[in-house]
């Protein structure tokens, strides 16, 4: 059953800021969150704020070095834009598992990050791109690297009347390569038991310059494996090397002992395959591993 | 026989409805005044109930009215009388209902129920039926002793055993002495839940002449009446209920649900219609589940490799009201070899009350938990005995002349379930494959593939007198109307038996209707659409129907031409005479009321009418369970090819092959359906289902986000359907049952695939990537796994 609300569809920026900073107000993007929560009684918001009239939380576009991404882009539509092919295919890699073809029209990249949910499947992808999120409010313009904006499951570092507004990606050099991989209980819709992003920055001969993981539904917020990357940055992959990153980053996790997608057994252990797949993937079988 | 309609595939007469979205479930009906009702259930799985304070509840703006236990103080049950619509003085699982409001509105009921306070007293919970059959475990209903009941149920008083079914053979003790070998293992099939698209619905009025009409989502509109007359302590002929398109039943709509709870509240806002509409998450642990069953299988075999003899346990989870469950524990047990002949049997099935909703029918109904363990057992031992398992099952196979696990011999008629396996066995090629540890396919080390069957039989579980009536009414225009008391659920039933009646009838299927509704007061009377019985019990009902039109037709053709009946055929819509087919008058002139040149009426309208009831079954034996109590056996087998990435633990299931002697084939399309459905859903409890509770019997997974049901993605890309066609002897036309056979064979064909691939025992439903991943890392142990 959905409790009533008002709802509002804003055309400007300061109308939807005005609006959200009422308490009891909630900003609705797709919605495929914000409705399944109100409808079992988790929110229960007086206002809902539809953001899509807002025209500047849309479109892709290059905006010096870095790719602008609006918060309202839809998973379909990140599937679907050259942008996001070659280095930073990895993001569409992402959006194109969540949910299914329906929800794929509805659902937002920003409503997946402000959702804050741990498990959240373009948030790994966006961690290791190093996207910086944008946000639009009461005191203006301000934006703040992707794991500042976490501040725990369900939270986020968005105050009263702010709206993310975007994202600013920059686009790591050519010939980086990058792999979503998650597990799931069903081949059909399911969220995330446990998802690893990895990026690949190549660097002189068959080193990398930098390797970079970022993992989700394995701690609180998504997250960085910054520990594991140091092992692989700089080097030739080989069985040692991958070896102690897999281990390190079995260790590095805190799976939530209750989890109904995977047991921190399971998740502990993937986070170790998925790493090894993710890399034989990107760097080729021939590699030593 | 040359059929003209029979094994065609003809167009479903639903199907635009349903497919453009048209058709009318429960839901969709709207009553004048109708009220909606919104149900408080316990958050509690065991406790008594101190106080429900519902004073803030009724205040409120738009409520009609809020009732609780203690305004019914009738039980009902259908094999046992021990639960009431309302909880009184204890509830027994979480989710039952404690009270409940009646308002304009569902979302005002929904803001009254968080008014309604309710004080419990917590008692210690029970959610395993193998602890709570142990002595002092929580007991339940302390008053099981007084309950009423049906027959043949065998309850122990002052213990949670509410059912205890045995079946007695020969001699075990002396059986196990000589045996060459002995297997002994436990297997487990978790509680499931049916996963209906459509959501139990049912709206009550009472109205001023103090009828009563309930419209339901019901599988059992004939069982809902007689329930809630009882309750309600109506005459029959005063409740009505009427049962549109069901969007999905698998049992788990048959007997009662919620109808005896929308019917009691009703009778709080007399003239008005109730409205009850159960949302998704109280689909879950607001009705019945389903499965839940324990069995531990100790097994005698010769060096020769026959089954000697065989000790079997069942412990099945009832919940906490023992609903159907009971007559799940006696076709479980009556099944329990599986499709084998082992002349020396020891089975004892007990049916447990615990702190979990209720279990009822399911798809299968006690055949697939059972399979899952007799064929996981037959694999382990040809394994251990290094006989070839398909060889293993052939030597002990089942067949005429011999005798099932009730004593009853099997016939000719019965079927072929060695040509079934045989048919299997060829399909996924190479009989190799079962034998030993699977190999990748080329160049993809981190994989390996595995193949295996299992063999099954399947008895409709039902009383011993369960009717089935038609009638058949000739329409002016020569077509025919045929009303059942049968439920359209999906499965097709009205095609099929649209088909039975224009074979008999002689006309085309086009000028056949059935009434695509249930409505008791002019609906004939059906036991209820359950157990696959359908098209063999309401089909045999048609086909006297059929006959009783024709013979009326012929009576009345016979006095126009002045002939007797005798030398009067029918065909192609038509009564004619055998002698000279010219001389004919066609149905439509007969239909209604033929009349001679003077304008003086030769007959009546044509009316048929058919009843069934199964011929000669009896109740078991209550000491050996020897008797006739399953009315027909259908016979298969099962196969399944799986791959699992041993990187991840993933299984995909690549290949599934049924092959069943279901008797002629009615609709070869809809009958090809109903196996794959089947055979999807027992996918699902294979590999991801289970429903999972804290341990204060609170349901964890009750929603979809986390009872994970099969998507398409999860199907095999190959999926092949067989029919072997031994004619049943006293179905229709040869038919048999097949709705539900297609879930038996498949848990467990799937886990000796497994077996096969990974050199692992799986004795535990659902088997998940991360017990493949345990198993192989030799974590196993448990019910989990076992590598060998
Ligand atoms: C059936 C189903 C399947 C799903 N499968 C997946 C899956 O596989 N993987 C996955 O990651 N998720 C999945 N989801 C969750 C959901 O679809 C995603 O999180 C989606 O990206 C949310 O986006 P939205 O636009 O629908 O957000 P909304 O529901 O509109 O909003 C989500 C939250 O973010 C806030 N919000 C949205 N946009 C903004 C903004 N620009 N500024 C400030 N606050 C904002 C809202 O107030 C709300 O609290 C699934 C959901 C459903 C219903």
């Amino acid at each position: 059953m959905l409790r009533p609300f008002d709802y509002y569809r804003p055309r400007t920026l300061s109308e939807a800021i005005k609006l959200l900073s009422e308490t009891g107000a909630a900003a609705l993007a797709g919605g495929t969150d914000l409705l399944v929560n109100i409808r079992s009684g988790k929110e229960s918001p007086q206002v809902v704020v539809d953001l899509k009239d807002l025209p500047e939380l849309h479109g892709i576009h290059l905006e010096g070095d870095k790719v602008w991404l609006g918060a309202l882009t839809t998973m379909g539509e990140i599937v679907n834009a050259a942008a996001f092919r070659g280095p930073l295919g990895i993001l569409s890699e992402a959006a194109s598992v969540v949910g299914c073809c329906e929800i794929r029209r509805r659902a937002t990249v920003g409503g997946n990050i402000c959702n804050a949910s741990p498990g959240a499947d373009t948030a790994p992808a966006l961690l290791a791109l190093e996207a910086e999120a944008a946000i639009r409010g009461p005191g203006g313009a301000r934006s703040m690297p992707l794991p500042a904006f976490y501040l725990g499951p369900g939270r986020t570092a968005l105050g009263p009347g702010e709206i993310l507004s975007g994202f600013f990606i920059p686009r790591p050099p050519e010939g980086s390569r990058g792999t979503y991989l998650r597990r799931t209980r069903v081949k059909g819709m399911d969220l995330a038991g446990i998802g690893l992003a990895a990026l690949v920055i190549p660097g002189h001969g068959k080193r990398n310059h930098e390797v970079r993981l970022a993992l989700g539904a394995v701690a609180p917020t998504p997250v960085r494996a910054r520990e594991a990357e140091i092992l692989l940055q700089d080097q030739v992959v080989d069985a040692l090397s991958l070896t102690r990153a897999k281990e390190v980053l079995r260790r590095s996790i805190s799976p939530r002992a209750t989890s109904l997608r995977a047991s921190p057994e399971y998740k502990r252990e993937m986070a170790g395959v998925l790493l090894e797949m993710a890399l034989s993937k990107l760097l080729g079988e021939e590699y030593a591993g | 026989m040359n059929f003209k309609v029979i094994g065609t595939e003809a167009p479903r007469p639903d199907g635009r409805e349903k497919v453009t979205g048209a058709a009318v479930f429960v839901a969709d009906l709207r009553m004048p005044g109708m009220l909606h009702a919104r149900v408080l259930r316990s958050g509690q799985a065991h406790a008594r109930l101190r106080r429900v304070d519902v004073s803030r509840a009724q205040a409120l703006d738009g409520v009609k009215a809020v009732v609780t236990g203690a305004r019914f103080q009738r039980p009902f049950g259908i094999c046992i009388t021990d639960q009431f619509p309302l909880a009184r003085d204890k509830v027994r699982f979480a989710g039952e209902p404690v009270a409940a409001v009646i308002a304009v509105s569902e979302q005002v009921a929904d803001e009254a129920l968080k008014l309604i306070e309710v004080e419990y007293d917590p008692l210690p919970v029970v959610l395993d039926p193998r602890e709570a059959i142990r002595p002092g475990a929580p007991l339940l209903h302390e008053d099981l002793g007084s309950y009423a009941r049906v027959a043949g149920i065998n309850p122990c008083p002052g213990t949670n055993i509410f059912h205890h079914f045995k079946i007695r053979r020969g001699e075990l003790e002396e059986t196990f002495h000589r045996a060459d070998h002995v297997v002994d293992r436990e297997y487990e099939f978790p509680s499931v839940h049916h996963v209906q698209l459509e959501p139990h619905g049912a709206i009550a009025r009472l109205s001023p002449g103090g009828d009563l009409t309930v419209w339901s989502s019901s599988q059992a509109p004939f069982v809902v009446r007689h329930t809630v007359s009882r309750l309600l302590g109506l005459p029959a002929s005063k409740v009505r209920v009427v049962v549109p398109y069901v969007g999905g039943g698998f049992g788990g709509k048959s007997d009662v649900t919620i109808e005896p709870l929308a019917a009691c509240l009703a009778t709080a806002v007399p003239g008005r219609a109730v409205r009850l509409v159960l949302a998704r998450e109280e689909m879950f642990d607001g009705t019945v589940i389903g499965r839940g069953l324990y069995a531990r299988y100790r097994t005698a075999v010769t060096r020769e490799g026959r089954i000697i003899g065989e000790e079997i346990l069942l412990t099945l989870n009832g919940g906490g009201y023992g609903d159907y469950a009971v007559n799940i524990v006696g076709g479980a047990a009556a099944s329990a070899t599986g499709p084998y002949e082992i002349p020396n049997l020891k089975i004892d099935a007990y049916g447990l009350y615990t702190n979990t909703p209720p279990t009822g029918a399911c798809r299968g109904y006690g055949h697939p938990e059972v399979h899952w363990a007799c064929e996981r057992q037959r694999e382990i031992i040809a394994r251990e005995m290094g006989i070839d398992p398909v060889e293993f099952r052939l030597r002990n196979i089942l067949g005429p002349g011999k005798s099932n696990a009730l004593g009853q011999i099997m016939e000719e008629d019965h079927g072929r379930v060695d040509l079934c396996i045989r048919k299997v066995v060829e399909d996924l090629a190479g009989p190799r494959y079962f034998a030993g540890r699977g190999h990748g396919p080329g160049g993809r080390p981190a994989v390996r593939r595995g193949k295996g069957i299992a063999a099954f039989m399947k008895a409709p579980v039902m009383p011993t007198n369960a009717q089935s009536g038609a009638i058949i009414r000739l329409n002016e225009d020569g077509g025919a109307t045929v009303s059942v008391g049968a439920v359209e659920m999906g499965q097709g039933t009205y095609t099929a038996l649209g088909q039975i009646a224009a074979e008999a009838l002689r006309l085309p299927v086009e000028m056949v209707r059935v009434v695509p509704f249930v409505d008791t007061e002019v609906s004939p009377y059906e036991w209820q659409t359950v157990a696959s019985h359908t098209t063999w019990a309401v089909g045999n009902a048609i086909l006297m129907a059929a006959a009783d039109v024709l013979d009326q037709l012929k009576v009345a053709a016979g006095a126009a031409f002045g002939v007797s009946p005798e030398e009067l055929e029918a065909g192609e819509g038509k009564i004619f005479l055998r002698e000279a087919p010219v001389v004919s008058l066609p149905y439509s002139r007969l239909a209604l009321g033929c009349t001679r040149s003077d304008g003086s009426a030769v007959n009546r309208p044509v009316i048929g009418r058919g009843t069934f009831v199964p011929s000669g079954l009896t109740y078991p034996d209550p000491e050996t369970g020897q008797g006739n109590p399953a009315a027909d056996w259908t016979f298969g087998c099962q196969g399944a090819e799986v791959e699992v990435d041993l990187r991840t633990g993933e299984i995909t299931v690549l290949k599934l092959v049924t092959a069943i002697d279901a008797g002629r084939i009615i609709n070869p399309l809809l009958a090809r359906g109903q196996v794959l459905g089947a055979a999807a859903q027992a996918l699902g409890s294979t590999l991801f289902e289970k429903l999972i509770y804290s341990e204060a019997g609170i349901m964890r997974n009750r929603s979809l986000t986390d009872y994970k049901i099969p998507g398409p993605e999860d199907m095999p890309l190959q999926t092949r359907v067989i029919f072997v066609e031994t004619p049943e002897k006293t179905g229709p036309y040869g038919a048999r049952g097949l709705g539900e056979h297609g879930t038996v064979g498949v848990p467990p064909a799937i886990g000796n695939a497994l077996a096969n691939a990974l050199g692992a025992d799986f004795y535990a439903l659902p088997i998940t990537a991360a017990d493949v991943i345990r198993a192989l890392k030799g974590k196993g142990g448990g019910l989990r796994a076992q590598t060998f």
